[in-house]
């Protein structure tokens, strides 16, 4: 088994069988860009005073993958989430966004968990084939963790939350374990000991209406 | 709330969480909630709503002896009995 963080997991559970994220749907692509910041944040990496966010140490080798983030928050702190979600999602081309998914899938290809190939309509483009006996793992391990009494750890619980913000959730989840899975996690939200998980959960939130309200 | 362990500490851990059996042995939740249920794998609880903690290295053992009992064409009721002796 392999250690996986939040970005590289929520990236594995997303990508389509043939490499590629779905290209319909801004929801994955905001999900992806809000589940790096969250990782730096979870990790200290990142501060966050409740407004914008500020780089707090230098990124360590074992999180390059998430240079992208990293440096645009840098660049630009402090600097809004929302911002930064944004930088990634709601640009005139897929660059930034293409920068995220192949730093994440080269991190994904040295941990061997999938194939490379090119694809596209020149073949310029990277794909990433999800093996799928290691989203299997994944999978299993969220519902060991929130279908289970107990303790749950915040990685699992972003990682959950994300999912179901994409419309992932229900790709790997039956509708009875998705009812149980959301009961956890209003359980989880609600209670002032997961400070943490609240405020990423409410982040992820704040960032879908604000998408909402862009879009009307 | 803590964050999820590494294979490092959980391979370093005398006790593991169902979770973590997952990961360490790549098997499926409901079958290791099954083989639990059944009495299959021991388990230490503190209290009733608490985490299922599971002796590391011995539950390990067993996971791997019930699978080759299931690939020799076990039956459920056969391993139990076997496991019961």
């Amino acid at each position: 088994m392999k250690n996986l963080s939040l970005t590289q997991q929520y990236l594995l559970c997303t990508l389509k069988k043939n490499g590629k994220l779905p290209s319909l749907g801004i929801e994955k692509v905001l999900c992806l860009s809000a589940s790096g910041v969250l990782e730096l944040l979870i990790d200290d990496i990142l501060a966050f005073d409740g407004k914008k966010l500020t780089v707090k140490t230098s990124l360590p080798q074992d999180k390059e993958y998430l240079y992208p983030v990293y440096d645009a928050v840098k660049r630009k702190q402090p600097v809004k989430f929302e911002t930064i979600v944004e930088y990634f999602s709601v640009s005139l081309t897929d660059k930034h966004i293409n920068e995220l998914i192949d730093a994440v899938g080269e991190s994904l290809l040295k941990a061997d968990c999938v194939q490379k190939e090119k694809g596209g309509l020149f073949g310029g483009k990277n794909l990433y084939i999800p093996n799928e006996a290691d989203v299997d793992i994944i999978v299993q391990s969220i519902r060991a963790e929130l279908l289970e009494d107990g303790e749950i750890s915040e990685d699992i619980v972003a990682l959950t939350a994300l999912l179901n913000k994409s419309g992932d959730l229900q790709k790997y989840f039956s509708a009875y374990e998705k009812k149980d899975l959301k009961k956890r996690l209003k359980e989880i939200k609600d209670n002032p000991q997961n400070e943490m998980i609240k405020k990423a959960a409410d982040y992820i939130d704040s960032l879908f209406l604000l998408i909402v309200v862009a879009a009307t | 709330m803590s964050r999820q362990r590494s294979m490092e500490t959980i391979f370093a851990s005398e006790y593991v969480t169902i979770g973590e059996l997952v990961r360490l042995t790549q098997t499926r939740y409901s079958t290791l909630k099954f083989y639990t249920e059944e009495g299959f794998l021991p388990f230490k609880q503190e209290e009733q709503k608490l985490t299922r903690r599971y002796p590391r290295e011995e539950t390990i053992k067993r996971i791997a002896y019930i699978k080759s009992l299931r690939e020799e064409g076990r039956t459920i009721p056969e391993i139990r009995e076997i496991l019961n002796r």
